[in-house]
C-alpha cells in the first residue's frame, strides 16, 4: 500500500519540512502522525515547539517560521491554531500566517471557533481534523448503557465551544426525552471560573439525581478532570466523557471518544495530499473521525456496581 | 360426417389420456413425496442447528462479561441480548436463563407465567451432563425436550427446548434455553404442502394440455380426417383428398387414400373421355343415346370433382393456436402475484406523489398500451398474416419482459411495460384473428371456446407456479424466464403455423370516430359501459392484480400464497364461466348477469373492512371470479342487443371493439386510482371502497336497464368473442 502510492506522486527528493506548533507537548496525536508518515514511506523533517499552554509564545512561534519558510505548519488546538492563522474575518498578513498552507488538529469546533466559515472548504490556504464526537452520537453511547431521565452538564459559560455543545444536548434531550440539569460554573472578578467550586457544582447537580454527567470538551473541565471525575464518583454519579483523557487519567466510567492517533494518522493524511498530493489545502475538507471508540473503565463500573448491558460488550473496549 | 372411425380413434384417446394422467399422478406422487422428504430432513434439523449455534454463542457473550468482571447476578440487558437474538433468527419461540434449578432469570419471547416448570426437568438434565462431562465441546453438553400443544392448557406453548449449562471457570452458574417454535415448523409445513399441491396440480394441468396437443395435430386430428375421407368414399364422393403431410402409419394410409381417390378420379375422367370420343366418331342416335345412359349411370355411382379438382380437408389448425395463446398468456401471467411489489423496489421518492400511486403506473401503463395497440394491431396481424403478426409481439414481449426484470428505476420500467403490452397486444389479436379466419360459422363457437380455455388455463397455472419460483430464485429470474417462455411461443408459431391466411372481415375493420359519436348517443350503451364493464374491468386490475399482492404481502404472506390466492380467480372463471353463460342464453337473461355479477363483486370485497385479514382477500378475489365468470359474456350479447341497429349497419366487430377499446382503457385506470385510495385510507380501505363504487355502479347499471329494458330480442346473434382478464 506504502509502496503503491509513493509510486503514484512524484518520487520526494527532500525531506517534509514541518514547523509544529503544539499547546502541551507531544501527544498521542503526534504519535499517530509520525507513525502514518512511517507507514507511508514519507520522510520527514519536524521541527517541534512547544507553547506550554502560554499564549505569547505563539507569536514568537509565528515569527520563526516565516524566517525559515517551512513547507507547512502544523498546528494542535485552538488557541494555538487561532493565534497561528486568526479567524477567517480578520486576518492580519501581518500577524498571521497566510503564504504557508497550515493544518490543524484537536480543534473542538472549527466553525464555532470561527477558524473557517464551512467545514466543506476553508477558503484559504488551510484544512484540519476535528477530534470531536458528534453530541447526538455522544447522546446515543450514554443512552445505549442506560436509560436516562436526567443527564448533568458542567461547563464554563465563558468557553463558546461548551455553550455550543449544552445547547446541542438540550437538542438531543427533546428527541430522546430526557431533561437536561445544566450547571454553568460560577465566575470569579476576572471571568474564570474558579477550581475550589468543583465540589459544590457537583454536590448541586447531585440533589437532582442524575443518571449521569456529562464531561464535554470543556477545558475547564479538561484541567480539572480529576477533581470533577472523584467528586461524582463520591456522589455515585456515572460520568460520562468526549475526551480519551478523562478516562486514561482520571476516573470517568465510560466515553465515546476520538482515539488520539487516530486524529494524528488523518492529519497526517491530509499533509500528505497538500505537499505530495498537491491538492490546495481548501479543496481538502475540514473532517472529524467516522469511527469512534466506546471506552468503559470497568474499575469505575465496579466501585459504582454500575456495570455495561451485554448490547454494548459487544463493541466497547474495556480499560481497568 | 362425423363417422364412426373418429369414434373409434377416439376411445383408445381417451384411454391413453386416463392412462397419462394416472401415470402423471403416480409420478408427481412420488417426486412429491421424495421433496417432502428432503424438506424433512434438511429444513427441520437445521433448526435444531440453528438453535445450537444460538445457545452456544450467546453462552460466549455472557461468559465474556463474566470474564471482564461482572459478576453474574449483576448482568444487565439480558432481555435485550436475547430479543436481538430472536429478531435475528426465524422460528425461536423464545430465549432464556434459568437458575440451576430451572427458575426463569431472565426471559424473551413468551411470559415466563405461561411457562410454569417447564424448564426445570430439562435444566437439570443440562447440569447433570455439565457435571458428568469429560469433554470440553459445549455442545456435547446440549439437552433438547419437546413440549406439545395441550389441547386443554391456556398456555397453548408447543417448542423444543435446546439447553446447555452455563458454567464460569468450572463452576455452573446456571442454564441458558434456546427455545424452537413448533408452530413455525408446523407453518412452514403446511406451506410446503401447499406449495407441492399447487406444483402438482399445474403440472399435470400442463402436461394434459401438451398431450391434447400432440394427440390432436398427429393423431386424432389426421384420424377424423381419414375417417371423413372414408365415410365420402363409401357414399361414392370423390371430391376431396387429404392434402397434409403426416408422418408413418398415418401417413401412408393417407398416400394410399389419396391415390385411391386420384385414381378413381382419373379413371371417370377417362371413362367420360372415351365416351365422348366415342359419342363423336358415331351418328347412330341409338348410340349416343346409349353412350349418355351409361354416362348418367357412372355419374350416378358417385360425385365426381369438376373441372377445379379435388378439394383437401382443413386441417384442425385452431388446435396450434390454443398451444400459442396459452404460451402468450402464461410468460405475461407469472409476474401477477409480485409485479407490484417488484414496482415497490425500483420506485424512489418523488415530492408530493404518494408511492403507492407510483407502484400503479407500471400496470396502468401495460393496460394503456394493451387497450390503444389492440385495435392497431388487429388490422396490421390481417395484412401481415398471423405467424409474422404472433412473432413479432413475441419479441417485443420478450425484450418487455428482459427489460422489467432488469429494469434500473420506475422510468425505465413503465418503458419497459408498455413494449410488454404492445406485444401482449399484437400476440392477442394474431390468435384472436387466426381462431376467426380458421373456423367458420359451425366451429367458431367450438375455436373460441378452445382459446378462452387456454386463456384461463394460463390464469390458473401462471400466478400459482410465479409465486412459487420467485420465492426461490427471486423476481428477476421469474421475467427472465417469462422471456424465455415468450421467445420459444415465437419458435413454436414459426413451426406449427405454415399456411398463409387471408385477411378476415373482423380484423379488418377500421375504428372510425362517427362510429364513437353514434355510440356514445346511445344512453343504454353508456350505462353498460360506465356503470356494468369498466367498474368490473377496474376492480380486476386495481384489485386483483395491484391491491392483493401488496396487502397479502402486509399481512406477511409469501409469494407463493399470493399465487394461490390469483389463481382462485382463474378457477372461478374457468369452473363457472361456460356455466353462467349457458344459463344466461338459456334464459335470455344477459341483463341480470350482468347486473349480478357486477353486485357480487362488489359486495365481496366490503368485508375486508370489517374483518382485515387473509381470508376476506380471497373471498373478494373468489368474488371477483364469480363475478366475472356472470359478466363475461353476456356484456357481448348485451352490446348486440343495446347496439342492435349501429350492428346491422357497421357490423359487430367494429362495435366489439369500440366496446373493448373504452373498457380497456377504464381498466388501466384501475391501478391509479386504487394507488390514489390506499395511499389515502390503506390498503384494506383502498379495497372496500373500490368494492363499494363497484356494487353502487352496478346498482345504477340493474335500476337502469330495469327502467328502461331492452330492445327486440328477436334476432340476437350470439357471437362470442374471446375474453381475457387483461
Amino acid at each position: 500500500m506504502a509502496d503503491v502510492t509513493a509510486d503514484m506522486s512524484e518520487p520526494q527528493t527532500r525531506p517534509l519540512r514541518i514547523f509544529m506548533i503544539l499547546w502541551r507537548g507531544e501527544t498521542n496525536v503526534e504519535v499517530g502522525l509520525r507513525d502514518y508518515f512511517n507507514s507511508e514511506g514519507i520522510k520527514t523533517d519536524l521541527i517541534i515547539r512547544n507553547a506550554e499552554r502560554d499564549k505569547n509564545k505563539i507569536l514568537e512561534f509565528i515569527q520563526e517560521a516565516k524566517r525559515i519558510k517551512p513547507d507547512l505548519i502544523y498546528t494542535w488546538g485552538t488557541p494555538v491554531t487561532l493565534g497561528v492563522v486568526g479567524q477567517f474575518d480578520a486576518i492580519d498578513p501581518q500577524q498571521h500566517i497566510t503564504d504557508i498552507p497550515v493544518v490543524f488538529a484537536m480543534v473542538t469546533s472549527p466553525e464555532g471557533s470561527q477558524i473557517v466559515e464551512s467545514l466543506a472548504s476553508s477558503g484559504r490556504n488551510i484544512t484540519g481534523v476535528s477530534h470531536v464526537v458528534p453530541v447526538e452520537t455522544q447522546v446515543k453511547a450514554m443512552l445505549a448503557y442506560r436509560k436516562a431521565k436526567r443527564i448533568a452538564v458542567i461547563y464554563n459559560p465563558m468557553e463558546n465551544n461548551s455553550v455550543l455543545s449544552v445547547r446541542a444536548l438540550r437538542r438531543s434531550a427533546e428527541v430522546h426525552g430526557f431533561e437536561v440539569i445544566d450547571q454553568p460554573a460560577e465566575l470569579d472578578e476576572s471571568g474564570r471560573p474558579r477550581a475550589e467550586d468543583i465540589p459544590d457544582l457537583i454536590d448541586k447537580v447531585a440533589a437532582r439525581e442524575p443518571q449521569f454527567l456529562y464531561l464535554g470538551p470543556d477545558s475547564f473541565v479538561g484541567v480539572n478532570r480529576k477533581t470533577f471525575t472523584h467528586e461524582a464518583k463520591v456522589h455515585r454519579i456515572p460520568t460520562f466523557t468526549a475526551t480519551e483523557v478523562q478516562l486514561r487519567d482520571a476516573e470517568a466510567l465510560f466515553g465515546l471518544v476520538s482515539r488520539y492517533d487516530s486524529v494524528g494518522r488523518l492529519a497526517a493524511h491530509k499533509i500528505k495530499q497538500i505537499l505530495i498530493d498537491k491538492i490546495p489545502p481548501q479543496d481538502i475538507p475540514i473532517e472529524t473521525l467516522r469511527r469512534f471508540s466506546y471506552i468503559v473503565k470497568m474499575s469505575i463500573a465496579k466501585e459504582l456496581g454500575f456495570y455495561p448491558p451485554m448490547k454494548v460488550l459487544k463493541y466497547a473496549e474495556i480499560v481497568e | 360426417m362425423k363417422g364412426s372411425y373418429a369414434r373409434t380413434i377416439k376411445r383408445p384417446i381417451v384411454g391413453l389420456f386416463a392412462i397419462s394422467l394416472g401415470l402423471l399422478l403416480v409420478s408427481q406422487a412420488i417426486m412429491a413425496f421424495y421433496a417432502w422428504n428432503l424438506f424433512e430432513r434438511g429444513t427441520l434439523p437445521s433448526l435444531d442447528r440453528k438453535a445450537i449455534t444460538v445457545a452456544i454463542s450467546v453462552q460466549a457473550e455472557i461468559v465474556h462479561a463474566l470474564d471482564i468482571g461482572i459478576p453474574y447476578d449483576d448482568l444487565v440487558g439480558m432481555e435485550e441480548l436475547f430479543s436481538q437474538v430472536l429478531d435475528a433468527t426465524q422460528g425461536l419461540a423464545f430465549v432464556a436463563l434459568t437458575s440451576p434449578a430451572g427458575e426463569v432469570l431472565h426471559i424473551h419471547g413468551v411470559d415466563r407465567k405461561l411457562l410454569g416448570s417447564m424448564l426445570i426437568e430439562s435444566s437439570k438434565v443440562a447440569l447433570t451432563r455439565f457435571n458428568e462431562a469429560v469433554e470440553t465441546d459445549p455442545s456435547t453438553h446440549i439437552v433438547r425436550q419437546s413440549f406439545d400443544k395441550v389441547p386443554d392448557s391456556i398456555t397453548q406453548l408447543a417448542f423444543t427446548d435446546t439447553a446447555i449449562a452455563l458454567a464460569h471457570n468450572g463452576q455452573a452458574l446456571g442454564v441458558l434455553h434456546v427455545a424452537v417454535d413448533q408452530s413455525f415448523i408446523q407453518d412452514r409445513i403446511s406451506e410446503i404442502r401447499l406449495d407441492i399441491g399447487t406444483v402438482l396440480l399445474t403440472s399435470i394441468l400442463i402436461a394434459l394440455e401438451f398431450l391434447l396437443f400432440v394427440v390432436t395435430l398427429s393423431l386424432l386430428g389426421p384420424a377424423r380426417m381419414i375417417g371423413s375421407l372414408l365415410n365420402n368414399i363409401a357414399s361414392g364422393d370423390f371430391r376431396h383428398v387429404i392434402l397434409a403431410k403426416y408422418r408413418e402409419e398415418l401417413g401412408c394410409v393417407i398416400e394410399r387414400l389419396t391415390t385411391i381417390v386420384n385414381n378413381i378420379n382419373a379413371s371417370y375422367v377417362e371413362v367420360v373421355n372415351l365416351a365422348n370420343k366415342a359419342r363423336a366418331s358415331t351418328r347412330s342416335a341409338a348410340v349416343v343415346a346409349q353412350i349418355d345412359e351409361i354416362l348418367v349411370k357412372i355419374r350416378e355411382c358417385g360425385s365426381f370433382p369438376s373441372a377445379g379438382g379435388v378439394t383437401s380437408y382443413r386441417q384442425p389448425r385452431v388446435i396450434n393456436i390454443r398451444m400459442l395463446t396459452f404460451l402468450f398468456m402464461f410468460a405475461e401471467l407469472l409476474s401477477r402475484p409480485f409485479l407490484p411489489l417488484y414496482v415497490r423496489e425500483l420506485v424512489t421518492p418523488l415530492p408530493g406523489i404518494s408511492e403507492n400511486i407510483l407502484i400503479g403506473l407500471p400496470i396502468s401503463a401495460f393496460m394503456l398500451m394493451v387497450a390503444l395497440s389492440m385495435p392497431i394491431a388487429g388490422g396490421w396481424a390481417g395484412r401481415v398474416g398471423y405467424v409474422k403478426a404472433y412473432t413479432t409481439g413475441a419479441i417485443l414481449a420478450t425484450i418487455g419482459l428482459l427489460g422489467t426484470g432488469l429494469a434500473f428505476n420506475l422510468w425505465d420500467l413503465i418503458l419497459w411495460r408498455s413494449l410488454s403490452g404492445i406485444g401482449y397486444a399484437t400476440m392477442f389479436m394474431a390468435c384472436q384473428g387466426f381462431t376467426i379466419d380458421n373456423t367458420d360459422e359451425q366451429d367458431r363457437t367450438q375455436g373460441i371456446a378452445s382459446f378462452v380455455g387456454a386463456i384461463m388455463l394460463a390464469e390458473i397455472c401462471a400466478p400459482a407456479i410465479g409465486g412459487i419460483l420467485a420465492d426461490r430464485v427471486g423476481y428477476t429470474m421469474v421475467f427472465v424466464f417469462a422471456a424465455v417462455v415468450a421467445m420459444s411461443s415465437s419458435l413454436l408459431a414459426v413451426r406449427i403455423i405454415r399456411f398463409r391466411t387471408s385477411a378476415s372481415p373482423y380484423q379488418n375493420c377500421r375504428l372510425r370516430a362517427a362510429d364513437f359519436g353514434q355510440l356514445l348517443h346511445n344512453f343504454r350503451f353508456v350505462i353498460l359501459i360506465l356503470f356494468a364493464a369498466i367498474p368490473t374491468k377496474m376492480l380486476l386490475t386495481g384489485y386483483l392484480i395491484y391491491l392483493v399482492p401488496v396487502y397479502l404481502i402486509e399481512l406477511g404472506s409469501s409469494l407463493s400464497e399470493i399465487g394461490r390466492a390469483v389463481m382462485i380467480y382463474g378457477i372461478c372463471t374457468m369452473a363457472l364461466g361456460p356455466l353462467f353463460a349457458r344459463i344466461a342464453d338459456r334464459f335470455h337473461c344477459h341483463g341480470l348477469m350482468v347486473g349480478l355479477g357486477g353486485l357480487i363483486s362488489g359486495a365481496g370485497l366490503l368485508p375486508v373492512m370489517l374483518w382485515p385479514g387473509i381470508d376476506s382477500v380471497l373471498l373478494g378475489v373468489a368474488a371477483i371470479g364469480i363475478g366475472q365468470a356472470m359478466s363475461i359474456s353476456p356484456q357481448l350479447v348485451l352490446v348486440s342487443q343495446v347496439c342492435h341497429d349501429l350492428v346491422q349497419d357497421r357490423g359487430h366487430a367494429i362495435i366489439l371493439g369500440i366496446f373493448r377499446l373504452i373498457e380497456r382503457i377504464g381498466a388501466a385506470l384501475g391501478p391509479v386510482l386504487v394507488g390514489v385510495l390506499s395511499a389515502v385510507y390503506g390498503f384494506a380501505y383502498a379495497m372496500a371502497i373500490s368494492g363499494a363504487i363497484a356494487f353502487i355502479a352496478s346498482l345504477i347499471f340493474s335500476v337502469a336497464f330495469l327502467a328502461l329494458g331492452l330492445r327486440s330480442e328477436d334476432d340476437l346473434n350470439d357471437f362470442p368473442i374471446m375474453e381475457s382478464s387483461q
